[in-house]
């Protein structure tokens, strides 16, 4: 276990190198010294690797194994509402307090609030809790998807294409925010579920194979609060 | 001495806004298991300490995060727009910036090595990761092209799912949602605030150009793009391999 931990810290110092090299390739080429405050962003930087490989390793021997042992816990019990439930339950429960989309939501909240008479934060939260509920939506949906076999593409492409015309028939000004919420309410706690969840899902299930049906959740929950956002704009306009 | 209590408390509050973020789907997976499961959880206690060292990886991370790499980024992408550079340089930074976000972006580890579990080996962890963050490179690119140039971001949006429309008929079947996948994989803890703190670092420091440089719509070009990258990589491997090349 400890020579593992090693090699993970290892493989993430590995990988951080790149991303450091460029950043102080630039640090010295473009602004030409050291860069501000050099200590605490060293210990960042340190910080930054332990929490990668603490996070990766955590995920591998938590996330994964206990989602995909209740996916398919819930999936032998052969009730769909039950499932269904379960997978909403997981989509909202998982974004509801992330803090990349508290971020988002509170820019949203900053553009809407202009001229109108809701507090900011109200807004914010208003955000939040449906961008979260078009999140487990989305889930939903996706198990729905695995269940009964429908291809990935005739879901995801019809989405961001009604996205993109509900954009272009009416712009607002939560539209480019709306684009980047989708992504921002993806994050480091329920792509890890939506994996387990799919997979769990697709190894249990006859006729469906682990590695083409498992996935299209987190596509699919890129895209609910992209069309979450946008019709809040259309509405709150 | 006050910079070691200021980490300190940045650390705290972290933990505490981790343990939040956590919490409901804690309260939620626990809920369905004691409800409706009810069976003992095999390896309870390494599930635990697993979801112990997701706590600490997270909080540190990010407060890491935040103090290093966003600030740097967001300090660089400042000194080049002032440096009154050529936009050669804002875009090289993109890409770059991007491409090595991608790489580190945790959730995108995972994922390559559960794709290589659920491929025999057959898909290489790093490969797939390259592929995915060139993807991402690309996709910012094209955000930071659409800043200096003003160009509007739902034809961007269209232009790439046509794209990858067409790109998803040539592929093999297989892999189209892994590759839809992976846009939205990639754009996560990492990505998404340093993304974040590029855009607005350069809206700031391009004044007239704030509707459009708020440094919104970068993402979605980068998951998009993600998802071309991926459907290309995966073209090229069958068309390499049914000339009788060797896997990836």
């Amino acid at each position: 276990m400890r020579v593992e931990f090693v090699w993970i810290v290892w493989r993430t110092a590995r990988d951080v190198a790149p991303i450091l090299g460029i950043v102080l390739f630039f640090q010295l080429a473009v602004v030409g010294g050291a860069p501000a405050e050099l200590t605490e962003r060293a210990i960042g930087l340190v910080l930054l690797l332990l929490g990668l490989a603490l996070f990766v390793r955590g995920l591998e021997t938590s996330v994964f194994p206990l989602g995909e042992a209740m996916a398919e816990g819930l999936a032998r019990r052969g009730s769909i509402p039950l499932l269904l439930g379960f997978a909403f339950a997981l989509g909202f429960g998982s974004t509801v307090a992330e803090p990349a989309l508290a971020l988002v939501a509170q820019e949203a909240a900053a553009v809407l609030s202009n001229g109108s008479t809701s507090s900011p934060s109200l807004i914010a939260a208003v955000l939040r809790i449906g961008v979260s509920m078009a999140l487990g939506l989305a889930i939903a949906l996706g198990v729905l998807r695995i269940l009964l076999g429908w291809p990935i593409l005739w879901l995801v492409l019809p989405g961001y294409g009604l996205a993109a015309f509900v954009a272009l028939l009416a712009p607002t000004p939560l539209t480019d925010i709306a684009f980047d919420a989708g992504a921002a309410a993806t994050s480091a706690i329920n792509i890890p579920l939506m994996l387990a969840l799919g997979i769990g899902l697709s190894t249990l299930i006859r006729g469906r194979e682990p590695l083409v049906d498992g996935f299209g959740l987190v596509a699919l929950a890129s895209l609910m609060p992209m069309l979450a956002v946008l019709l809040a704009g259309l509405v709150l306009r | 001495m006050s910079a070691l209590i200021d980490l300190a408390t940045r650390l705290l509050v972290e933990a505490g806004r981790t343990i939040l973020d956590l919490a409901p789907i804690v309260g939620v997976l626990g809920g369905f298991q004691f409800v409706f499961l009810r069976k003992r959880i095999p390896n309870l206690k390494r599930i635990l300490a697993g979801v112990l060292w997701l706590a600490i990886g997270l909080t540190l991370f990010r407060v890491g995060l935040s103090i290093s790499l966003v600030p740097m980024g967001a300090d660089l992408a400042k000194a080049l727009v002032e440096g009154g550079g050529s936009g050669l340089a804002l875009l090289a930074f993109a890409a770059l910036l991007g491409f090595t976000a991608a790489l580190i972006e945790p959730t995108l580890v995972a994922t390559a090595d559960r794709v290589r579990d659920l491929t025999g080996g057959a898909v290489r962890p790093l490969a797939l990761r390259v592929v995915v963050a060139c993807g991402i490179g690309f996709g910012l690119l094209l955000g930071a092209l659409r800043i200096l140039h003003g160009l509007p971001l739902v034809w961007l949006i269209v232009g790439l799912l046509l794209v990858i429309a067409l790109l998803a008929r040539l592929a093999p079947k297989p892999v189209v949602p892994l590759a839809l996948d992976s846009g939205g994989v990639a754009t996560s803890a990492v990505t998404v605030p340093l993304i974040a703190a590029y855009g607005v670092a350069i809206a700031q420091a391009l004044p007239g150009r704030s509707p459009l440089a708020d440094g919104f719509g970068l993402v979605v070009l980068a998951l998009l793009s993600a998802a071309a990258s991926v459907l290309v990589f995966f073209i090229v491997q069958a068309w390499y391999q049914s000339r009788g090349g060797s896997g990836v």
